[in-house]
């Protein structure tokens, strides 16, 4: 190879070079333009989020101090229909009643309902109303129907309603 | 073989081999130039496009943090709105309570000697009353009395009939009135 071929072939080369190197400064700069880019969104969106995060416990803070609040009222909720159930007919026992027939009635307002038909003293009927006021969950007299029977007796049907948990 | 000759004068070949060709040093000097330059930017472009590319990345994992923090907090949400919602309604039912204690004791303050009833229907702010008694001035009476006990506000007209009951002259009455709310009659009681 002559001189002359060699320095040609080296200014190829260095042009090569250059050239290679300016292709690189283009992709880079391209790919910068483009990080850019993505990280003006991506700060936005994270913004966003933030402000959602924050909003929401806010939120939370005032659910719970509703909450708190709603709770010094120290109500009980039952947990289900069966509790349901069981507190209304444990109050009936105690008190010397007899239900005939305890079934459960529909009530609209996300409420749950039974209609008890009951028979006993009349003197047993009323701490029976009694206690289930006094009860500490919610539930309450939505109707009674009483008709007076033999001794003292009454006879007749009442609809208790109450939230039920789940 | 080839046999190269310079046949001009010494002085003149002398010169040459000493002198300094500029114009080869001036494209040296900005090649050179223009490979610092380029080689700094490459170099400054791929540190640069490194870190922005390791900013992206805490960028997407900070989002995907900060969504999944959001959707937790909107389960907690949901369910303390939920529970705040039965709370309400819970409260809501115990203010609708019927006032049967207040309106049996109403009842029995009120009913005179003479005066028995066969039946009572009590709803949410009204309720009926059936009976017998001797006579009809007793049945007023026993709906005065049932007015003045601050549970019944107001009774409607007392629809009566004569009849017999085992041999026995009465009357058979039906008695109408609306009972007031379980509150206004917490705050009347505490007036009187």
């Amino acid at each position: 190879m002559t001189t002359k071929s060699k320095s040609s072939l080296l200014v190829l080369l260095l042009f090569v070079f250059a050239g290679a190197l300016i292709y690189g400064e283009y992709q880079f700069g391209k790919t910068i333009m483009e990080l850019r880019r993505s990280i003006e969104t991506l700060t936005q969106q994270r913004a966003v989020l933030e402000r959602t995060a924050l909003e929401q416990t806010r939120q939370i803070s005032v659910f719970k101090k509703a909450l708190a609040e709603l709770e010094t009222y120290q109500l009980g909720i039952p947990a289900n229909e069966v509790d349901f159930y069981s507190l209304v007919q444990k109050e009936m026992e105690k008190n010397g009643m007899k239900s005939n027939i305890i079934r459960p009635v529909t009530v609209g307002g996300g409420r749950s309902a039974v209609e008890i038909n009951f028979e006993g003293p009349y003197l047993a009927f009323v701490p029976t109303l009694s206690d289930w006021r006094s009860l500490n969950v919610a539930v309450r007299v939505s109707s009674v129907t009483m008709q007076g029977a033999e001794d003292l007796a009454v006879k007749g049907s009442v609809i208790l309603e109450s939230v039920i948990g789940k | 073989m080839k046999i190269k000759i310079d046949l001009r004068p010494r002085e003149l070949i002398e010169q040459k081999k000493t002198g300094v060709n500029i114009a080869l040093i001036i494209v040296t000097v900005i090649f050179l130039s223009f490979v610092a330059v380029s080689g700094t930017t490459f170099v400054y472009g791929y540190l640069t496009s490194r870190s922005l590319q390791a900013e992206v990345s805490r960028l997407n994992d900070d989002i995907a943090m900060l969504t999944a923090q959001n959707r937790r907090l909107s389960n907690e949400i949901a369910r303390l709105s939920l529970q705040e919602k039965m709370y309400g309604n819970a409260l809501a039912l115990l203010r609708e309570e019927l006032p049967t204690l207040e309106f049996i004791e109403a009842v029995e303050k009120a009913l005179p000697k003479g005066v028995w009833l066969t039946s009572a229907v009590q709803k949410q702010g009204s309720a009926e009353l059936k009976g017998f008694s001797y006579n009809e001035n007793d049945i007023v009476v026993f709906a005065r009395g049932l007015i003045d006990t601050g549970v019944v506000p107001n009774v409607a007209f007392p629809v009566t009939k004569r009849t017999k009951l085992n041999g026995t002259a009465v009357v058979d009455f039906s008695l109408s009135c609306s009972v007031g709310a379980i509150e206004s009659i917490g705050k009347a009681g505490e007036k009187k």
